[in-house]
């Protein structure tokens, strides 16, 4: 439940049924929880952790400043912070060449359908983070009745990684890449 | 905006004019007008070489049964005119965007805000909430915190 | 929606019409937020520029009416956070000249120091994101570690390094130190020491001229039309600066220019805005230097404000220009409306003038120029 008695909305389901068949996913999941159908083709073993190594050393953002978060994140890029050292450096302004959706400040109703379009033309593997109050829960902005914006970046896509401030340092930032490495290198593709 | 230029001469187009207290209250003459003058009174101010410095609306249905709009003039030697309008709710007023291209903003954003529409607006649609939005935000009764689900805090 | 349906009937054109609709934005490489052009142009030339805002607003003056004037201070700075001190500060003082809450000497004088530090921070990035949209990134790295400094100078003393609650009705949360004093002192003397290499990096490099001067040009006519306020005005040629034309906060003490231009180019612009550096520079040390004793907190702890009922003005000078609280009081401590008259809305309001007949590289520059902030335009 949500602090003002809302049901919290279900969005990632905490069950996969597939064919007929329903295994927990989560944190405390393991691969042989993952139904036959849906199990990687072909499995690499050593290759697959490498691929995982560089997909998570080279995490290429996509330029998604929205409101004051933005100005962290940029701060996270630039030299006193410097995201280049995590491989992270690289902002892409197309979707298409993206791998992580920083959403940096509060997201509005009418910015909605232009996420799911991003979100969409992300090829995959795609995470996404959630930086700052407002895409956790709505922060500042939350009130009951809140007419304007979406009160947590889940509800339009599937979070990876929470980072909570307003806005948070970028050293907090920098903290919530490094988590979405260890994420990544842990053997999660990722949603889509 | 320049200078040193006078005041408009509002006589006739106002109802009320009064010193306005710029010490207590930032405004140093406040003006209540009818709708149907306040193209004239923005002409005139725009004669004078004072700029539209702002516009909104209030919703005074509570005490004053009726919407009302404001509009600031000043120039670059601070000289601060309120005018004040009233407009029963659902009312049209004309639009001041031939006068004022500033206007054009504003006016919309009023009427995305309050429902209140402007006769002679170019481009009137919202601006600020979705397009598609079937509500007017600012409005007394809409999205109050008691009327949330779960009875609010 | 089926194929043969159009999605805005009003953008379908005869055949054989050459003019083509490109949409800029809300996602898009520069730096403005989440802006949105749309653009109907013929070749590389734009026929209309529509700007189509809204993606940032987040409802500040519904929650304004909806709470308390104290609990509205944290909304004030996320307005524009770029000059988050400036706006806080200004909100509280707003409060106060409405009320007749007097503060403190010494706070009067922290307030000028931490607003014009604020000032700085903010043009400091506008220079760098406005180079980054031209195509040169270095000056970004450079100005972001001036900016860091400030950044760090502020949280020491505020908590926070971007969006502020420092100012309390009647005074201040906590008071400055020697620190303070002694890091401000060497973060001027940094920064103009910085200056003549920011000049020779940017300012006399050709491409920076070719791309800015005689580009976006915005007349005084043009400004007195849309409202245009702050260093856009100022490149235009007309000086009108809040601090100087309705004297608050303590800023009548201190003896500043107000930089003027008059080619209302970018270039022009950009030199304003340099030159207001200096000046906030000029303020900080007559501050400084002025700094009396005493206590910042405010004298009485109002726990219940008791507003007059009326309309209220207030205006103060951002950084992006005039920013005017409109208050509504009901006489009780729930505002009956505030409306937050921004800068940047008038701001970008004139670009569908300005834009008109120009190319659209000069977009870029243009729009970067009249340094905006989308959350203050939808608020």
């Amino acid at each position: 439940m949500n602090r003002d008695n809302r049901p919290a909305p279900a969005l990632v389901p905490a069950r996969l049924t597939v064919g007929g068949e329903t295994t927990p996913v989560g944190p405390d999941s393991t691969d042989q929880d993952i139904p036959f159908e849906v199990r990687p083709y072909v499995r690499l073993a050593v290759l697959d952790d490498l691929l995982n190594a560089a997909r998570a050393n080279s995490l290429w953002p996509l330029t998604f400043g929205l409101a004051c978060c933005a100005i962290e994140m940029m701060a996270a890029g630039a030299s006193k912070y410097d995201l280049d050292r995590f491989g992270a450096g690289i902002f892409r302004p197309s979707a298409r060449q993206a791998d992580v959706m920083i959403f940096a400040g509060t997201i509005s109703r009418k910015m909605g359908p232009v996420i799911k379009q991003l979100w969409d033309q992300m090829p995959n593997p795609k995470w996404a983070i959630a930086m700052g109050g407002c895409t956790i829960d709505g922060g500042p902005f939350k009130y009951p009745n809140q007419y304007a914006i979406y009160e947590g970046a889940d509800h339009l896509v599937p979070v990876d990684v929470y980072i909570p401030g307003c806005p948070p340092r970028p050293e907090a930032l920098i903290n919530g890449i490094l988590e979405l490495q260890k994420k990544i290198k842990g053997g999660r593709k990722g949603r889509s | 905006m320049t200078g040193t230029s006078a005041p408009p001469n509002l006589r006739g187009l106002v109802s009320e004019s009064a010193g306005g207290d710029y010490g207590a209250t930032g405004f140093h003459q406040r003006h209540t007008a009818e709708p149907g003058h306040i193209v004239e009174i923005a002409k005139r101010f725009r004669e004078s070489g004072y700029v539209l410095e702002m516009m909104t609306c209030e919703d005074r249905r509570e005490d004053l049964d009726a919407m009302r709009l404001v509009y600031t003039f000043n120039r670059a030697v601070a000289d601060r005119h309120v005018v004040f309008v009233t407009l029963p709710f659902g009312g049209e007023a004309p639009s001041i965007t031939g006068e004022f291209p500033s206007g054009d903003w504003f006016e919309r954003e009023v009427f995305d805000m309050y429902g209140v529409r402007f006769g002679g607006h170019p481009n009137l649609k919202r601006i600020l909430l979705p397009d598609d939005a079937d509500f007017h935000a600012l409005l007394k009764d809409f999205g109050r915190i008691e009327d949330a689900e779960g009875g609010g805090e | 929606m089926n194929a043969s349906q159009s999605i805005m009937p009003e953008l379908e054109r005869a055949p054989g019409d050459e003019r083509y609709y490109l949409n800029m934005g809300p996602q898009h490489p520069s730096m403005h937020g989440v802006l949105r052009l749309l653009l109907t142009m013929r070749g590389e030339r734009i026929i209309k520029c529509e700007p189509i805002i809204g993606y940032a607003h987040r409802a500040h003056e519904k929650m304004a009416e909806n709470r308390a004037y104290i609990q509205f201070l944290p909304n004030t700075s996320r307005v524009d956070y770029l000059s988050g001190m400036i706006y806080n500060i200004g909100y509280c003082q707003a409060i106060e000249k409405m009320c007749g809450i007097e503060v403190p000497e010494r706070a009067v004088v922290v307030r000028v120091i931490v607003n014009e530090l604020n000032r700085i921070q903010s043009h400091l990035l506008w220079f760098g994101t406005f180079l980054l949209d031209l195509g040169g990134i270095t000056p970004f790295l450079y100005c972001f570690d001036d900016r860091e400094e400030i950044l760090s100078i502020l949280d020491r003393v505020t908590g926070s390094r971007l969006t502020y609650s420092y100012g309390r009705f009647g005074g201040l949360t906590r008071d400055i130190d020697e620190t303070f004093t002694e890091q401000s002192t060497a973060f001027i003397a940094r920064l103009r020491s910085r200056f003549p290499m920011y000049t020779a990096l940017v300012h006399d490099n050709i491409i920076f001229m070719e791309r800015c001067k005689g580009v976006g040009v915005m007349t005084p006519e043009v400004c007195a039309q849309y409202g245009v306020t702050g260093p856009c005005l100022r490149a235009s040629g007309v000086g009108y600066d809040v601090r100087r034309a309705e004297p608050y906060g303590g800023y009548e003490r201190y003896d500043f220019e107000i930089p003027t231009r008059t080619a209302g180019d970018c270039l022009a612009r950009f030199e304003v805005r340099m030159d207001e550096m200096e000046q906030s520079c000029r303020i900080i040390e007559q501050a400084l230097a002025d700094l009396p004793d005493g206590d910042v907190r405010p004298k009485k702890l109002v726990k219940k404000l008791k507003p007059p009922v009326g309309e209220h003005y207030f205006a103060v000078e951002a950084a992006r220009g005039h920013f005017g609280m409109y208050i509504l009081s009901d006489g009780s401590d729930t505002p009956a409306k505030i409306k937050l008259r921004t800068p940047s809305f008038s701001n970008l309001a004139a670009m569908e003038r300005v834009l008109e007949g120009t190319m659209v590289a000069d977009t870029i520059a243009t729009t970067g120029s009249i340094d905006i902030v989308l959350p203050e335009i939808d608020r």
